[in-house]
């Protein structure tokens, strides 16, 4: 692990967040002017792994990464 | 043969297989969602209750800006900033309250229907209502870890319980991922 | 009097009594600050969740978690001890065998319990006419004979799974015990608040609760739901739990596949259980609701479809099936190869059978709606999807008949047991596919060929497989073998009585006697069958009643079990004494070969690890 990690990790949530942000206004213009249903499905699910990956660090499951007491 | 070493393995081991717990949780909790959501479909296929627009998108971003925090909050913890971690789990805290006075306060009372008032009603307040219930209970949940957090409990090797609620708070932000669209912008009115 | 109200149980039942005032009260204070009338309804439902919430904080479920939430630790659950002797199954225990032998209990009181109800509905069916008992409380019992024994299932599930598994694989306890204990409890007000349905007017809809017919049920619908709902947790908090002491808790050198089978049986259960429940759960609280504040899902004046009602309680209630058997086949594929001294057949296939069920189990549940009036086109491929269930179990059957073929057979009461339910069960598979095809399900739909059909699959992939469960390892609980004698009675009572009922039931069925009717013409010629049909469901209760003798008085009675009696290359057999000490294993074993290798000369299972790996142990194996 080199020194500045924990600083990229921070880096890392803000950069996630711009991404959410930014999809949930693409979201809100495509949901009000009638484009079609299946790319807000695409969002939403592409949203709904960046949080499971990023947010929720689902590959601490498998292994030791990240591990702490 | 209890070294410090094998114990902090024995610890590790234990996070670990509480880890699977939490997810397991999560994904059986999962499937409460998954129904409402495939009932939301079902029963009012391409309709969508009629709701404020503005107040949807204000609530969003606001459980959106709150899983910023929180992923912020058990950063600072791992890295051993403890006054950080405080704050952005106060604020963190604060914007789930926010969150739920929008939802429960302001759109229940400006629905223009009751949950009586046929199926988009009873949808939109059961979906709603179970997710509010969901953001209760993380707020709760966040509310014990900012005491403990306060009296010094964690550590950057000692936060499970951090890891836990704010994993709870993002799998609650991520079910709003989806029942956002669903209620707000799939669909005509 | 103090010692008395030290008593788990005793504080919980107090603790239940005041959840329910304060929920009723509260209901009515409120309705009444609000100057409007008292309502009975949300007032009993409030109640009786509240109920719940007052039993298991009665109970002490909440205290060591509340411990944590202050940010004090709690003692390691590997430091419990309880208190000795008969007093530990009244209280609040961490111990995964007292915990397995509570949910047994509460099992078979419930087994019990509903049996008579169905006596009752028997006595009443024997005849044409309306003999003894009213036309609700007929219904009311149909319901309830479902639901109480489905409870009972589930929970003796529980009872086999929590006991057996830690002790299979080699660990010292569940992952998370006081989710154990707290699991166990949640079913104790469950099971309370079930039966409080009869005294609250019943409800007339069976064990599936349709609506609109639900919508519209006397109040006792009400406490039906809020029982299941909690007894529904109870069993997905048991799931979570027994998964991850799967995965987790392994002794040394158990990979996956050196695994007993009933140990991947009990995961693939899990899976379903934990992911499954949520959804009868959420849809009995639909219905719930709509009775509460007028949402009107199934509702089709609002808009509403009872349709939705039925996919999502099948989609729970079909997997659910397959929880209830999936444990019972791997009893037999465990029990078996230790009777006929043979190596299981096909392990691998075996084993991941039970995944195969599991998961096509969930592809099919539409085949229960094929009259409901539902979409058409979903038809076939619903029939296709049941038909394909057959595949995964017949690979089980197969398994079975390979590993008996040749070998040195020993009929003691667990074997006998075991394969009793082998044919039963066979009964039970053979009768799903008429079902499961549309054309013939059109005239067999709602008859009593389905009742005959799932008394099949129930008895053979659970109540036979449970009873060889229990007189085979009753001794590693009391010390004491059952009474061979009685046990033999039992079976050679039981088996041609039980095949005797469900073939009457099916006669009838197909004949065209509706499930769930309290009278029939007599002009249809049903009655000399019906009265077969009781007489021998009340010789299936005589011989369970010698079940039940065997077990009490066997308990002070029998003959000590000393070493390893079935000799079983199990690891509580071939390693631990007889009652099973707690915290199990004192050290921890390796296992160093396939567990059912019977009659391979010097092939070995488990071994005592040297004491060096101890700590590895404790790390355990993930694979
Ligand atoms: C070989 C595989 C099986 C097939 C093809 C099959 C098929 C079916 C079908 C199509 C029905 C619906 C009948 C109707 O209502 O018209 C049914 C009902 C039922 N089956 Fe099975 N089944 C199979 C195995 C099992 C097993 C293993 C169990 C388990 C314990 C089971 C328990 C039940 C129950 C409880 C019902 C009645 C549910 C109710 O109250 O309506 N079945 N089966
Ligand atoms: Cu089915």
């Amino acid at each position: 692990m080199d020194k500045n990690k924990p600083m990229s990790e921070l880096r890392r949530g803000v950069m996630v967040f711009l991404a959410l942000a930014i999809l949930t206004a693409v979201e809100y213009v495509i949901g009000t002017n009638e484009a079609p249903t299946i790319f807000l499905w695409v969002i939403a699910i592409f949203k709904g792994a960046l949080v499971l990956v990023y947010f929720m660090h689902i590959a601490r499951l498998s292994g030791s990464e990240g591990g702490h007491e | 043969m209890n070294t410090p070493a094998t114990t902090l393995e024995k610890r590790a081991y234990k996070i670990g297989t509480a880890r699977v717990g939490l997810w397991l949780f999560f994904l059986s909790d999962a499937f409460v969602f998954a129904a409402l959501l495939v009932s939301r479909f079902y029963l009012l296929g391409d309709k969508r209750p009629h709701l404020e627009q503005g107040l949807g998108l204000i609530v969003t971003s606001v459980l959106l800006i709150s899983s910023f925090f929180m992923n912020r909050a058990e950063v600072q913890i791992s890295q051993g900033n403890r006054k950080a971690f405080v704050t952005s789990t106060l604020i963190t805290m604060l914007l789930g309250i926010v969150f739920l006075v929008g939802v429960v306060g302001f759109e229940w009372g400006l629905a223009p229907f009751g949950p009586a008032d046929g199926v988009e009603g009873a949808m939109f307040y059961m979906m709603t209502g179970m997710h509010a219930f969901h953001v209760l209970t993380g707020v709760v949940f966040l509310f014990i870890i900012l005491r403990n957090g306060i009296k010094g409990r964690y550590s950057p090797e000692k936060h499970w319980a951090v890891e836990a609620a704010a994993n709870y708070w993002h799998f609650v932000d991520l079910i709003w991922i989806f029942f956002y669209p669903a209620l707000y912008l799939i669909g005509t009115v | 009097m103090k010692k008395f109200l030290s008593i788990g149980f005793v504080t919980g039942i107090i603790g239940q009594i005041i959840g329910t005032a304060v929920g009723i009260g509260l209901l009515a204070g409120i309705r009444a600050l609000m100057g409007l009338a008292p309502k009975a309804e949300p007032a009993a439902v409030l109640g009786a969740a509240l109920g719940i919430v007052g039993f298991m904080i009665g109970v002490g479920g909440f205290r060591d978690w509340f411990t944590w939430a202050k940010g004090e630790d709690t003692f390691e659950a590997e430091e419990f001890h309880d208190q000795p002797g008969i007093i530990r199954y009244w209280g609040y225990s961490l111990d995964h065998k007292v915990i397995g032998v509570q949910y047994g209990i509460l099992s078979l009181l419930l087994m019990a319990l509903g049996g008579t109800f169905a006596l009752i509905f028997r006595a009443e069916l024997a005849q044409t006419g309306m003999q003894f008992i009213s036309l609700d409380f007929f219904n009311t019992l149909i319901g309830m004979h479902g639901m109480v024994l489905i409870i009972s299932i589930l929970l003796g599930i529980s009872a086999m799974s929590n006991y057996l598994v830690p002790l299979l694989i080699g660990a010292k306890d569940m992952a998370f015990p006081r989710l154990n204990a707290f699991g166990f409890w949640l079913a104790v007000p469950a099971s309370i608040v079930i039966v409080a349905a009869i005294f609250t007017g019943g409800f007339d809809t069976g064990w599936t609760g349709y609506p609109p017919l639900s919508a519209r049920a006397p109040l006792g619908m009400q406490m039906f739901f809020v029982a299941v709902f909690f007894a529904g947790w109870s069993s997905i908090i048991g799931a979570l739990n027994l998964i991850v002491t799967i995965l987790r808790m392994r002794a040394q050198g158990m990979n996956m596949f050196r695994m007993p089978i009933f140990a991947w049986a009990v995961l693939a259960t899990s899976l379903i259980a934990l992911t499954a429940t949520q959804l009868i759960g959420t849809s009995f609280q639909m219905v719930s609701f709509q009775r509460l504040f007028g949402m009107g899902f199934f509702d089709p004046a609002k808009g509403g479809n009872p349709l939705l009602f039925q996919h999502l309680f099948w989609f729970y209630s079909h997997p659910a099936v397959y929880v209830f058997i999936l444990p019972g086949l791997g009893i037999i594929s465990e029990l078996l190869p230790v009777f006929v001294r043979k190596p299981l057949f096909g392990y691998k296939w075996v084993a991941m059978s039970s995944l195969g069920i599991a998961l096509v189990g969930f592809m099919v549940w539409a085949h229960h709606m094929f009259t409901s009036g539902m979409e058409e086109y979903l038809r076939v491929p619903f029939m296709y999807s049941t038909l394909l269930v057959a595949v995964p179990t017949g690979i089980k059957f197969f398994s079975w008949t390979a590993t008996i073929w040749q070998g040195r057979m020993r009929f003691a009461t667990p074997m006998l047991f075991t394969l009793g339910a082998i044919i039963v069960f066979l009964l039970g598979g053979l009768t799903g596919p008429p079902l499961g095809t549309v054309a013939t399900d059109l005239h067999l739909h709602d008859t009593y060929f389905v009742v005959g059909h799932f008394h099949d699959t129930l008895f053979g992939g659970y109540m036979f497989p449970l009873f060889a469960a229990i007189y085979f390892w009753y001794p590693k609980i009391t010390g004491r073998r059952m009474n061979e004698t009685l046990g033999k009675i039992h079976f050679y009572l039981m088996t041609p009585s039980f095949l005797v009922m469900t073939f009457g039931q099916m006669a009838v069925g197909l004949l065209g006697m509706r499930r769930r009717i309290a009278d029939y013409d007599p002009a249809q010629g049903f009655q000399p069958t019906n009265f077969i049909v009781t007489i021998a469901a009340f010789l299936v209760a005589l011989s369970i009643l010698i079940f039940f003798i065997n077990l009490f008085v066997s308990a002070k009675k029998g003959e000590v079990a000393k070493g390893n009696i079935w000799e079983s290359r199990s690891p509580e057999w071939s390693i631990l004494p007889s009652p099973a000490p707690e915290h199990n294993y004192a050290q921890p074993f390796n296992v160093v070969g396939d567990p059912y290798d019977y009659g391979l000369k010097g092939s070995k299972f488990v071994e005592i690890a040297p004491l060096q790996a101890v700590d590895q142990k404790a790390r355990g194996t993930h694979g």
